[in-house]
């Protein structure tokens, strides 16, 4: 199993920290290390890379990404390795807040954190009690998931400006909504579609948007849960070792719950913005962020054993996946070329990374 | 790992064989619900779907009975496919093309299949010693070389089909070797990847390199303190994953006279769809269990459900909810059966029914 | 004990679950035969006097039934089933793959696949009609494009009383060979097939050929090689209606700007169709378009939204033209980057008519798309089988209507299919 090398190898760790400095460093600021390094590289990309519009646009572009990884985050910190059914999480929340939005912006918005939720806190309960491999159920949970809102939808999408009776045919609560209410079709949607589709377009200072801003609260947040609170200290306890932490008497259980529970909530965050940038609710939305969290996580230092890194690291690892696309693309480098190389640079980091932890004695294989 | 305590229990030992019996209730249901499912062309027509999945999932199965991961098997398929199509054009037109006769075609494609499991052998390797030597996180090194080899894969192919202009080999390759019902779905194909299983099964069961990979998959410290090399297990079989899954994306590309850089990106990829396999056929995902020919009567029962209910007007949802289910329960039986298990950790049955006894004859005593 | 009535219950669950995914198809299973004997009954209840006067009606009724035609309308108010114009077809050069990048002739075997070749010899139609012939329409993937496409198939073959299977694959190919076994087993009258790749499609339409069973390809261009085997194509003409979105948009701003393409998935024959084709097409006829960039980040918002930013901070003033092969989430996420930099004198044109797409015309996001419609895409494949159950020769391709949609006619095309 995976936490044994860990305990015999520490013994020895004084004595390799002196002799290893940069190993200190990279291990503390690999992911800082990288992004100084990648600043010096973009000042020759482009005379406007250092203009505050370029920062922005990298930051706007990662946003989604980064409320996605600071829920994941707080999985991989309590040692259960990722969760895979972000992308229907998020995919299903756009679709329900579609949905509600017909009774404003509010319910449409907690009526997805809420589907979150529920879908966290399943995963949680199954996986925090039962133990399953956190993998493989939640991509079970994903391909379920997938098949519900296909099945529902019967192949369509759905519109939030636009609804006829047969849109009141297909859906999750449209259905019911249509049974419920009969002045349902009275709604003046076109008025409540420009404020969902707002969501995306909301700008403070006339520059920054509302999402970027949203997912710096998130991180903020997550953040503040994570190092400064109780729940915090428990998830670090779990994630270093459960059974350490259910004998010192946590509640292993409802550490992992809520651990899942953040992390889909904040999938659905994401899930409704994405949404609110296409326009229309789908099954499709949110492809390929559950490896893209985890690259991003990993990247910023934290570690699949668990109970190691922090939401700093994360955020740093979300920023240096914006800017090497961002600089590769300001040096005209093809999306193929793009693929290769920030494959191989994650590759490079992960590689010293796990270098220099060993080295410090804090092996994680 | 805690393992069925009760080994000999009939419950237990249907539990290891599950995958027959899954098998066995789809083939019945199906059996009712589409009498078309048994006729001749469409079990053809299914056993030639399996065949890619199956002989990527057999190194999967491996790199999973060690205690790894491989995410990366995706990309190598279709670098396996697009590789050996790509030295086939090259090598073909280096031996003089059409004018070089059956002995240009034969050399050219041997030596395109050997670049092709050079390639997924390399790749393989590399996670392989990244993994074992480096001892970075295998779920990590693996995401990490899906993207790269993806890239590696859209640069070689320069995002192109790449495609062949002589059929000579996919009609060897596809045609019945006796075009009787009901057996004409062995072709050479068919062959090839029945003994892939048939080599890899034996090695894992029957030979001491087998046995020593179960053991670093159960318990990688006690594999160690009993002198395996742990790190060549690991290491070999990352690269047996490269090999098995460049081979079938090479044999599809054949098939299709065509290798499409982009395969597996809609739709179930290849990558969950095996791991979907490996597991519901009964290899553990901390390792130490599993079976390669179990996997491939995985990769059979699921696509047999997807035959049934694209032929009954069922659509992707259908298939992708099914396979969750399947998935799911699987999964979570397992959890439970083990989590029941946990409660009685450190329970002592016989110290117990002593116990009783003795309270029993207590109370007998105290009675007379 | 409890483990073992857990494992049953668990069994019976996933039995329960089958049989009932069953038991719902399996009425389907039934309606089909019902199906087939009214089609077969149809004729002999017509005109019940012997068998060769039986089919000469059944071929009159068809070919009254083609006269109709222009009456059947898609869910946007356009004519579904009448043809779109064809085009020239030029030369076919020598070798078109090493000509230069800029070349126009360097796509043709995308751009006019099967136009000059030579067919193996035709499956020869039996011309009794095309009332009651069994269809089997396979697709790409489960998009809601796709969901309009079969439903315009349907439209067309209830108008022309023939009878339709759709199947889907999803999008993966192994499991598109796996429909095309099984529909050459089903042993219908005719296949449509769309094919997931160009080059690899030519195996596939060999194995139904090989079956001999007549194939349509409709929506995507197979390879030049595939066409031999295929009686006629039915496809949007990308190549034409991206030369006519690149003069229109070439014209608005005099024929001199710089210009940035977002591709489609590399490799198919959209990427060069919405990419190459007018790269080409602008170093031919309008010089001073100048190529700058082109990315593929593929169908996101976000990933397009960070791309089209870059741009505008590399290029500054000198981007113009930006060249998008989708207008959803790619138009989306570009409009918004345009917004953001403040930049709405660059004029972004699109392929296709979403909702999406149609909506950012309104509102000014979109300068130009393309009129693909995507029932029409479904209903003429089905059209042209019936010509050739009804015994007319087909030309090797038939176009989908075309139009550029601009703020002026936006009304026209809505309500948007899909």
């Amino acid at each position: 199993m995976l936490h044994i090398n860990a305990v015999d190898s520490g013994a020895n760790a004084p004595a390799s920290i002196k002799k290893s400095s940069f190993s200190t460093i990279a291990n503390r600021f690999g992911v800082f290390l990288m992004i100084g390094a990648l600043f010096i590289v973009g000042a020759f990309a482009s005379p406007q890379f250092f203009s505050a519009s370029n920062f922005l646009n990298i930051l706007s572009a990662v946003s989604i990404l980064g409320m996605v990884a600071a829920g994941v985050a707080f999985v991989i910190y309590c040692g259960k390795y990722g969760d895979m059914s972000v992308p229907m999480v998020m995919a299903i929340s756009g679709v329900i807040s579609v949905e509600l939005m017909r009774y404003g912006l509010v319910p449409a918005i907690c009526g997805a954190v809420a589907t979150g939720a529920v879908i966290g806190c399943v995963n949680g309960v199954v996986i925090g009690k039962l133990k399953v491999n956190a993998i493989i159920w939640t991509l079970a949970m994903n391909f379920i998931l997938e098949g519900l809102v296909r099945w529902s939808y019967k192949g369509e999408q759905i519109y939030p400006d636009m609804a006829t009776e047969s849109t009141y045919q297909t859906g999750f609560l449209l259905p019911l909504m249509h049974s419920l209410d009969s002045h349902i079709m009275e709604i003046d949607l076109v008025k409540r579609a420009e404020a969902f589709n707002g969501l995306a377009q909301t700008y403070f200072f006339g520059r920054i948007p509302l999402m970027l801003v949203v997912m710096v609260c998130v991180m903020a947040a997550c953040y503040f849960v994570m190092s400064k609170t109780a729940y915090g200290n428990q998830l670090k306890v779990v994630g270093s070792s459960y059974d350490v932490g259910n004998m010192s008497g946590i509640r292993a259980t409802s550490v992992v719950m809520g651990a899942f529970m953040v992390s889909s909530i904040c999938a659905s965050l994401a899930g409704v913005f994405i949404t609110s940038i296409n326009k229309v609710g789908a099954f499709y939305v949110g492809q390929g962020y559950d490896f893209q969290a985890v690259t991003a996580i990993i990247l910023g230092g934290m570690s699949l054993a668990g109970g190691r890194g922090s939401i700093i690291g994360v955020f740093g690892g979300v920023f240096l996946m914006g800017l090497i696309s961002n600089i590769l693309t300001l040096f005209g480098v093809g999306t193929f070329t793009q693929k290769m190389i920030s494959g191989a640079i994650f590759i490079v980091v992960v590689a010293v990374n796990a270098r220099s932890l060993r080295k410090l004695g804090r092996d994680d294989a | 790992m805690l393992k069925n305590i009760n080994r000999n229990n009939l419950i237990s030992k249907g539990n290891d064989n599950r995958i027959y019996v899954f098998l066995a209730i789809v083939f019945i249901v199906l059996a009712f619900a589409y009498p078309a499912f048994f006729s001749s062309p469409n079990i053809k027509a299914l056993t030639t779907t399996c065949l890619l999945p199956i002989l990527a999932s057999i190194g999967f199965t491996y790199v999973m009975i060690g205690g790894n991961f491989d995410l990366s098997i995706g990309s190598v398929i279709n670098a396996g496919s697009v590789v050996c199509m790509g030295q086939f054009n090259q090598f073909f037109r280096g031996f003089g093309g059409d004018a070089g006769g059956t002995g240009a075609l034969v050399g050219a494609w041997a030596l395109a299949f050997v670049c092709a499991i050079a390639i997924g052998v390399g790749i393989g390797a590399l996670n392989g010693f990244l993994v074992a030597k480096v001892k970075v996180h295998s779920f990590i090194v693996t995401i990490g070389m899906l993207t790269a080899v993806s890239g590696f894969v859209y640069t070689y192919s320069n995002g192109n089909t790449i495609s062949v202009n002589s059929y000579a080999l996919v009609d060897v390759i596809d045609k019945s070797v006796v075009s009787l019902p009901y057996i004409e779905m062995i072709t050479p194909r068919f062959l090839v990847m029945v003994a892939v299983v048939a080599i890899f099964e034996f090695v894992l069961v029957k030979t001491r390199w087998g046995y020593d990979l179960f053991m670093v998959g159960s318990n990688k410290e006690s594999a160690f303190q009993a002198g395996i090399n742990t790190e060549k297990k690991v290491f070999l079989s990352f690269v047996i994953s490269g090999f098995t899954a460049a081979i079938s994306g090479a044999l599809f590309a054949v098939s299709m006279n065509a290798a499409v850089p982009n395969y597996g990106e809609r739709g179930i990829a290849p990558l969950m769809m095996v791991l979907a396999s490996t597991i519901i056929g009964g290899t553990v995902m901390t390792g130490g269990s599993g079976s390669v020919v179990k996997t491939a009567f995985a990769v059979l029962t699921i696509q047999s459900i997807f035959n049934g209910l694209i032929s009954m007007g069922m659509g992707f949802d259908a298939q992708v909810l099914s396979a969750g289910v399947l998935l799911g329960a699987v999964v979570f039986y397992e959890s439970f059966s083990l989590y029941r298990q946990s409660l009685r950790k450190g329970e002592r049955p016989a110290l117990l029914k002593e116990a009783a006894e003795l309270r029993r004859g207590l109370s007998a005593g105290s009675g007379t | 004990m409890k483990k073992k009535l857990f494992l049953i219950a668990a069994l019976c669950i996933v039995m329960a679950a089958t049989m009932s995914l069953a038991a719902c198809s399996g009425g389907g299973q039934e309606e089909a035969p019902a199906d087939d004997t009214a089609t077969t009954e149809e004729p002999a209840a017509t005109d019940t006097t012997d068998e060769p006067a039986a089919t000469e009606s059944n071929l009159d009724a068809s070919k009254a039934l083609m006269a109709s035609l222009e009456s059947v309308k898609g869910s946007d108010g356009q004519p579904l089933l009448i043809y779109g114009e064809a085009r020239e077809v030029p030369e076919k050069p020598a070798d078109p793959d090493a000509l230069p990048e800029d070349d126009p002739l360097k796509y043709w075997n995308i751009e006019y696949a099967g136009r000059q070749t030579e067919k193996a010899e035709e499956i020869k139609s039996p011309a009794d009609g095309c009332i009651g012939k069994k269809i089997i329409a396979i697709g790409q993937s489960e998009h809601p494009y796709w969901t309009a496409v079969f439903n315009g198939a349907k439209t067309a073959a209830d108008a022309l009383q023939m009878e339709l299977t759709t199947w889907n694959p999803n999008g993966d190919l192994n499991q598109q060979n796996q429909l095309i076994d099984k529909a050459i087993a089903e042993k219908p009258d005719i296949i449509m097939l769309s094919p997931l790749d160009a080059k690899a499609s030519a195996q596939q339409f060999k194995k139904i050929y090989d079956a001999g069973i007549p194939a349509i390809a409709y929506n995507m261009v197979p390879s030049d090689e595939a066409m031999r085997y295929v009686l006629a194509l039915t496809a949007p003409d990308d190549f034409g209606q991206f030369k006519k979105l690149g003069e229109y948009v070439a014209e608005a701003v005099g024929g001199k700007a710089g210009v940035c393409y977002m591709t489609h998935l590399p490799g198919g024959s959209p990427y060069f169709a919405r990419y190459s084709n007018v790269r080409a097409f602008y170093a031919e006829n309008y010089p001073d378009m100048k190529y700058l960039d082109h990315q593929s980040p593929g169908f996101e918002a976000p990933k397009a939204k960070q791309v089209v930013a870059d741009w505008i901070t590399k290029y500054g003033d000198q981007l113009n033209v930006i060249v998008l092969s989708d207008d959803s989430a790619q138009a989306e996420g570009c409009a918004q980057a345009i917004r953001e930099a403040g930049r709405d004198d660059i004029k972004v044109v699109a392929a296709g008519n979403s909702k999406v797409g149609m909506d950012l015309v309104k509102s000014g996001g979109l300068f130009a798309i393309t009129y693909q419609s995507a029932e029409a895409d479904g209903a003429i494949a089905v059209r042209a089988a019936a010509e050739y159950f009804n015994g007319e020769t087909l030309e090797p391709c038939y176009y989908l209507p075309q139009a550029i949609i601009t703020k002026d006619n936006v009304a026209d095309y809505e309500p948007a299919q899909w």
